[in-house]
């Protein structure tokens, strides 16, 4: 059985990749981004309904996929593909918010297709910007989280919140109920954003989706995926940038000849090429580690694997741009485009964070 | 000079530039004028076109104490790399009519150097004019002309004689006015950032007249050496690396970052402050030469290069340290924006003559290292 549906799984997530690298072109993405910069906020009708109905929801959440192992490899394929079409659309946090309701064992809480954005603290480990107190028949919350990526497209916010005695709730909170303030934006590498403050809202219990230190594996779990996702995101970026850069390479001419005839030129591409294959290959085997869970064996590979992509994104942004000359600033041109997407996650992913974390893990030998 | 700053330019234009975010063509153009009225608009000048007679050190001291105060930069197209030249090689009818008007910054100029095909060589440029009368007749395209949509006016280079033994010797450097010459027609290069700073420009027959040619047929790209020495004193930008670095400290003060978050950026602006020392003693010491009547020398290439790179440094730190917020865009307030902020110096590096190019001069010009194929430097921008 998990064959066959592992099988469906591996087509869809090809037929994303398919979708963005054949029939969604640069200038079709790019307008787009620029639509949402003129305030009209995400437009879905053009890319989304064609993923939805590829299933990214399925791929990370349908009954078996959180068991699958290698359902993570399938949500990493679209990731990868969306980087590296320079495509706006949350489908990484649509998938992850599928997932972690999925992991928190309650999948039943979103409807079919209903988008999830998970809050930046949960997804980053870090202490939540939100409280709750228990009242008559339901929670009361209030607090404020910034920067959710995919928030000013959310429908659900899944965030999570200590009642008075210090325990873990996860809620899942309609982007629309009253109190609640999103307030979306556009990042400059085109993607959307919101910023959520909740101002003594009112929940009724069924927002409630689990709660207890139970809820601890499946943070530390959606924690590990989303921060492997992202780099397989960045994996995909850096796939267009070398491409795109060897291209510029070999075609653009000053002094009578390609710019790659040019030996410091061309080192620097050879570098970029290795620091690629570096990075896609310690997260390959990362995201392999992480199909069993967040062991100290996967989380050590993880940190590995982050520190490396965010290093190889900054060579490869800093480097796509200034090899592409004055056509690395511009808007028409991809070059910039994967400088601004590349930035961003290796600001989100600092590789010296990471590599503390790293230092401060026990010694595999140790750990078990 | 630092009292007169903090006295006579707008408090939200201050604020502005010391947060990076921007500042509008027009408010530059205020604080231009108000910069006229004190004399202070072009202290290099000599003095006889308005200029103030100081020494260069005192010249070099005036450009990184504005900037490190936080005042606007003004365009450096007339005042900065066109002005010297006219003054140097310019007809009397030329400096009476254009300096006046670059000084009080009435008119606003442009430099069209670049063209598709001639960016860091730019000796391969092929714009072409040729002279019928008294007028040239001009036909081809420039490329990346920062503000030529809002320019008055327009120092080009064209290709004059294009059988010249040497592409650099059949170049000339003709003035253009952008506003009034039909067959001049400018079309918007958008960049990332979302503004439109620069520009294609493309002559179809445009017609100017021959009193605009400046100095002699076929010796612009000497006039261009000229233009693009003209910056070398202030080229690392020390004043507005000290102004940043003295934001730094304070973002990251009020920041909201982790004890070992603000630990780690404190340590990168250390570093960028200790760079800074050596990158400012090798500027005072191209700038004590000068003084001796050396013109500035390699020095320059080195300071061009670390300077584009403690920029890079300086704008990402501030993204560092203010967090995911710098990401966003729009919205006013000191924390967005900066990403976008940081994407715009990643310019310094590529034009006036991009790091790679630079380091080709110090290789070939300084060390002496020949290529194995002996053009790559011929041509390139100085
Ligand atoms: C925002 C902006 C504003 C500008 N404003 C103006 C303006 O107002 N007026 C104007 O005239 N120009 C302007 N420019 C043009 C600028 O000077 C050029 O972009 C610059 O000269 C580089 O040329 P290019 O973009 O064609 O890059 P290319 O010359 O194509 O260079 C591409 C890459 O190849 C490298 N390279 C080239 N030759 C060699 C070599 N021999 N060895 C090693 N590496 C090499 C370059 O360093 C670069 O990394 C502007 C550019 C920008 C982006």
């Amino acid at each position: 059985m998990i064959d066959t549906q592992d099988d469906v799984r591996r087509m869809l997530a090809d037929g994303v990749d398919r979708l963005l690298e054949r029939e969604y072109g640069f200038e079709q993405r790019d307008a787009m981004r620029k639509a949402m910069a003129t305030g009209q906020g995400l437009d879905k009708s053009v890319l989304w309904p064609r993923l939805e109905e590829l299933g990214i929801f399925m791929l990370a959440a349908d009954k078996d996929a959180v068991q699958d192992p290698a359902s993570l490899g399938h949500m990493s394929v679209v990731a990868e593909a969306m980087g590296r079409g320079l495509a706006i659309e949350p489908a990484l946090p649509a998938m992850l918010g599928a997932r972690l309701a999925a992991l928190a064992g309650t999948a039943g809480v979103l409807a079919d297709g209903q988008l999830a954005v998970v809050a930046p603290s949960i997804l980053h480990g870090r202490e939540s910007g939100f409280g709750a107190e228990a009242m008559d028949g339901g929670w009361r919350l209030s607090g404020q989280e910034d920067v959710w990526l995919g928030g000013d497209a959310a429908q659900i916010l899944l965030l999570s919140a200590r009642d008075m005695q210090g325990v873990p709730h996860l809620f899942a909170m309609p982007a629309d109920q009253p109190g609640v303030t999103c307030t979306p934006y556009q990042l400059f590498d085109g993607r959307g954003a919101a910023n959520v403050a909740l101002n003594s809202v009112e929940t009724n219990p069924a927002y409630l989706v689990a709660q207890g230190e139970a809820l601890a594996d499946a943070f530390e779990r959606i924690e590990l995926e989303a921060s492997l996702l992202n780099a397989c995101d960045a994996v995909g970026a850096m796939r267009g940038a070398n491409a795109l850069t060897l291209e510029q390479l070999q075609t653009r001419h000053q002094f009578g000849r390609p710019i790659g005839a040019f030996q410091a030129l061309q080192h620097r591409m050879v570098d970029m090429s290795l620091v690629l294959e570096l990075a896609d290959a310690l997260v390959a085997q990362a995201m392999v580690a992480a199909c069993n869970g967040p062991d100290a064996g996967g989380w050590r590979l993880a940190c590995g694997a982050l520190v490396r992509t965010a290093l190889s994104s900054r060579q490869i942004a800093e480097e796509t741009v200034q090899m592409h000359g004055g056509m690395g600033l511009t808007e028409e041109y991809p070059a910039a485009h994967y400088f601004a997407r590349l930035t961003s996650f290796e600001l989100l992913y600092p590789a010296e964070e990471w590599t503390e974390r790293f230092a401060r893990l026990a010694p595999l030998d140790k750990a078990a | 000079m630092r009292d007169f700053v903090h006295s006579n330019l707008d408090q939200d234009v201050r604020r502005r530039v010391i947060c990076a975010q921007p500042v509008s063509l027009e408010e530059k153009r205020v604080w231009h004028a108000t910069l006229a009225r004190q004399g202070w608009a072009a202290p290099h000048w000599p003095v006889e076109w308005g200029g103030t007679g100081w020494s260069p050190a005192k010249n070099y001291l005036f450009v990184e104490t504005l900037a490190e105060e936080g005042a606007p930069e003004l365009s450096p197209f007339g005042l900065q790399l066109l002005a010297p030249v006219l003054i140097r090689y310019g007809t009397e009818q030329q400096k009476r009519s254009y300096l006046p008007k670059i000084l009080s910054g009435e008119h606003r100029w442009c430099q069209g150097f670049s063209e598709p095909g001639a960016g860091s060589d730019l000796a391969s440029l092929k714009t072409r004019a040729v002279l019928d009368g008294d007028q040239w007749v001009i036909n081809g395209q420039k490329m990346w002309t920062t503000v030529a949509h809002a320019a008055d006016m327009m120092f080009c280079l064209v290709r004059t004689d294009p059988d010249a033994p040497r592409p650099q010797m059949g170049i000339s450097m003709l003035l253009i006015d952008m506003k009034n010459t039909p067959g001049v027609d400018v079309r918007p290069i958008m960049l990332l950032n979302g503004e439109r700073t620069t520009n294609e420009v493309y002559f179809d027959n445009a017609r100017v007249p021959a009193a605009n040619l400046v100095g002699e047929v076929n010796e612009g790209w000497n006039y261009t050496r000229v233009v693009l020495g003209n910056e070398r004193l202030n080229i690392a930008r020390v004043g507005l690396c000290k102004r940043q670095l003295r934001h730094l400290e304070q973002v990251v003060g009020r920041s909201g970052l982790s004890g070992e978050g603000r630990k780690r950026i404190r340590r990168h602006i250390a570093g960028v402050a200790l760079d800074l020392m050596s990158v400012e003693a090798l500027s005072l010491r191209m700038l004590g030469r000068y003084q001796l009547g050396d013109a500035p020398g390699f020095e320059a290439n080195f300071l061009k290069l670390k300077g584009a790179e403690l920029q890079q440094r300086l704008t990402r730190l501030l993204v560092e340290a203010t967090g995911p917020s710098a990401l966003r865009l729009g919205a006013d307030g000191e924390d967005s924006n900066l990403l976008k902020n940081h994407f715009d110096t990643r310019v310094v590096s590529i034009y006036g003559g991009s790091s790679e190019v630079q380091r080709n001069i110090v290789a070939k010009g300084m060390l002496g290292l020949t290529k194995p194929a002996s053009t790559a430097v011929k041509g390139a921008r100085a």
